[in-house]
């Protein structure tokens, strides 16, 4: 009985990540289109960061530089050598597992802060690089991409065809962390997370497993570096690289409920409009939307530690064991 | 020979918690390991199952040197070990617990469930299989350590005072469960400080002191041992008187 409940728990995730494609198309204007694909976009972007420090309770605090790889990768390609896109994001993803097996390989021995602290120091280096290289990436002029509207370009006109894109992508990867929850990887991962000496000695060879975690959510997010890139259609280091964007992966994750699937997605689904809304709408005092954003995360980390997704399943879950005592009670 | 130890020295900066600890293992057995406080029966452990890497000697198992193995390398040859300091993954049910360990042989999901139900069956835990391992209280914990390690399959299991916590009752079933994993053909070592429990279950047993093994026998024997009284009671003084 309770755990049809759960499931069904579960099944409601499920259709709200289905159902959410809808949106889009009932949005009055591009404003709110808008809107929905960052929405969308980070929402996928998250979970793809939550498929290796979500498990493994281990931050990256640098995750922007997969972003910047997977965004200079296609740009560079397509500008300069008109290379389509949606190779130029294969190749971005093969970059991004090679930075990551070069990084991970060296810095995921290293313990709590000392890791953190080393993905911090990458997405630096990288956007130092991306900075210098003015020949290659235009340095901090940044680079345009121009409007020329077709499906090999991944360009479009209107919001609609990036909605869908952005959509499905942030589909794939939320499937994918579902799948890991029901796997070796998945357990050996979260084993790890919770006590590595202890996993060991089960049998798990934890750097192996964090580095390939770590190598498919570096590829996960170069992906969506590319849909970014070609979504904006301008890349700069300055933000594109900045310790902003990287706090943004953990923030929805946080928000949401790392560690769990679709954590990230509810996260990313409420503080993304939220913070849209905010600066459009509190436009009067400079600033305001910062503030009235920065209020409400402390009031979820403060009362919601885990995050909202877990909180609602405890809800639930208390909800139904009430029921459940009551039918007993009855019988 | 399961296990061979040959010439085993363990040290730390300069002390040797393990010095020159040399003994063989036959399959099927139940081999007590006991010692005052500090005498290096954990630090063996570590050695035996390469979370310690050896100062010197070599350990042999199944035909196959495994020291300078990772332990994760001698859990997949056959090797596990429970911890003295219980180490639950918190945040995991009991059943997801054991299903780590049970992946340590499979990498199919149905297959590693089967597995670890069995093993929570087998130290009486399949009652809890579903509640969070920090809900657990410190007798469940305990057998939770040992169907997490039963989970791998091992050939040879050391078991770290297991019964260490426990009341009477929780202890005599311990014993039952340890009898039964024996009789289903595991090897054990197993580090224990309640006596009475030791020699009733140990088919031979291995006394270590200040990191030295001092004596090695029967049940019987080693309670006659003078090396052991002397080590556990201290040395009678013999006055003399001009």
């Amino acid at each position: 009985m309770l755990k049809k409940l759960l499931n069904i728990n579960n099944s409601v995730l499920w259709a709200i990540a289905f159902l959410s494609i809808l949106v889009p198309f009932f949005l009055p204007n591009r404003y709110f289109q808008d809107i929905a694909v960052l929405t969308f976009l980070w929402a996928g972007l998250s979970s793809s960061w939550n498929f290796y420090s979500g498990y493994c309770g281990r931050l990256s605090i640098g995750h922007a530089a997969f972003l910047g790889i997977g965004a200079y990768s296609s740009t560079i390609l397509y500008v300069n050598y008109g290379i389509s896109p949606w190779i130029g994001m294969v190749i971005g993803g093969v970059f991004s597992a090679l930075a990551a097996l070069l990084i991970g390989g060296t810095t995921l021995r290293l313990k709590g802060t000392f890791f953190v602290l080393s993905t911090v120091a990458f997405a630096e280096i990288l956007k130092t690089i991306a900075i210098v290289s003015k020949d290659l990436t235009a340095g901090s002029l940044g680079m345009m991409i121009p409007y020329d509207p077709s499906f090999a370009n991944m360009i479009f006109q209107g919001k609609i065809p990036f909605a869908i894109i952005t959509w499905a992508y942030m589909m794939i990867v939320i499937i994918l962390c579902v799948r890991l929850e029901k796997s070796k990887l998945g357990y050996s991962l979260i084993a790890v997370g919770e006590n590595q000496e202890a996993a060991e000695n089960l049998g798990v060879n934890s750097t192996r497993v964090m580095l390939i975690s770590y190598v498919v959510s570096a590829v996960l997010t170069s992906i969506g570096g590319t849909l970014f890139a070609q979504y904006i259609m301008f890349i700069e280091p300055m933000s594109l690289m900045s310790v902003g964007y990287s706090v943004n992966f953990i923030l929805y994750a946080i928000a949401g409920g790392m560690g769990t699937a679709f954590g990230p997605m509810v996260g990313a689904f409420i503080l993304v409009p939220v913070t849209n809304l905010l600066r459009g709408y509190l436009s009067f005092i400079s600033g305001l939307h910062g503030f009235v954003l920065g209020m409400l995360l402390i009031i979820i980390l403060l009362f919601r530690p885990d995050g909202i997704l877990p909180q609602l399943k405890g809800f639930v879950r208390k909800l139904m064991n009430r029921n459940k005592n009551n039918e007993e009670k009855g019988e | 020979m399961l296990l061979k130890i040959d010439n085993v020295t363990k040290r730390f900066g300069g002390l040797a918690a393990v010095s020159e600890v040399s003994f063989e293992l036959e399959e099927g057995i139940i081999l007590g390991l006991i010692g005052p406080n500090g005498a290096g029966k954990s630090t063996l452990f570590g050695c035996i199952n390469g979370t310690l890497p050896l100062s010197e000697g070599t350990v042999t198992f199944d035909g196959k040197v495994i020291s300078g193995n990772k332990s994760f390398q001698n859990a997949k040859l056959g090797i596990a070990r429970s911890y003295q300091i219980v180490q639950p993954f918190g945040n995991m049910t009991a059943l997801q617990n054991a299903m780590v360990g049970a992946f340590c042989k499979t990498n199919n999901y149905k297959e590693a469930e089967q597995i670890a139900l069995r093993s929570l069956e087998t130290v009486k835990l399949i009652k809890k299989k579903d509640v969070v391992a920090k809900h657990l209280n410190l007798g469940e914990r305990k057998k939770l350590e040992i169907a997490k390690a039963l989970s791998t399959q091992p050939k040879l299991l050391l078991l770290d005072e297991v019964m260490a916590g426990l009341n009477t009752t929780e202890v005599l079933e311990m014993v039952g469960i340890i009898k039964s994993l024996n009789t289903a053909g595991i090897t054990i070592i197993i580090i224990e400080h309640i006596m009475e429990a030791i020699m009733n279950i140990s088919d031979r047993i291995i006394v270590l002191s200040f990191g030295k093994k001092i004596a090695e026998g029967s049940p019987e024997e080693i309670s006659q041992d003078p090396h052991v009284i002397e080590a556990y009671f201290g040395v009678e003084e013999v006055e003399e008187h001009a």
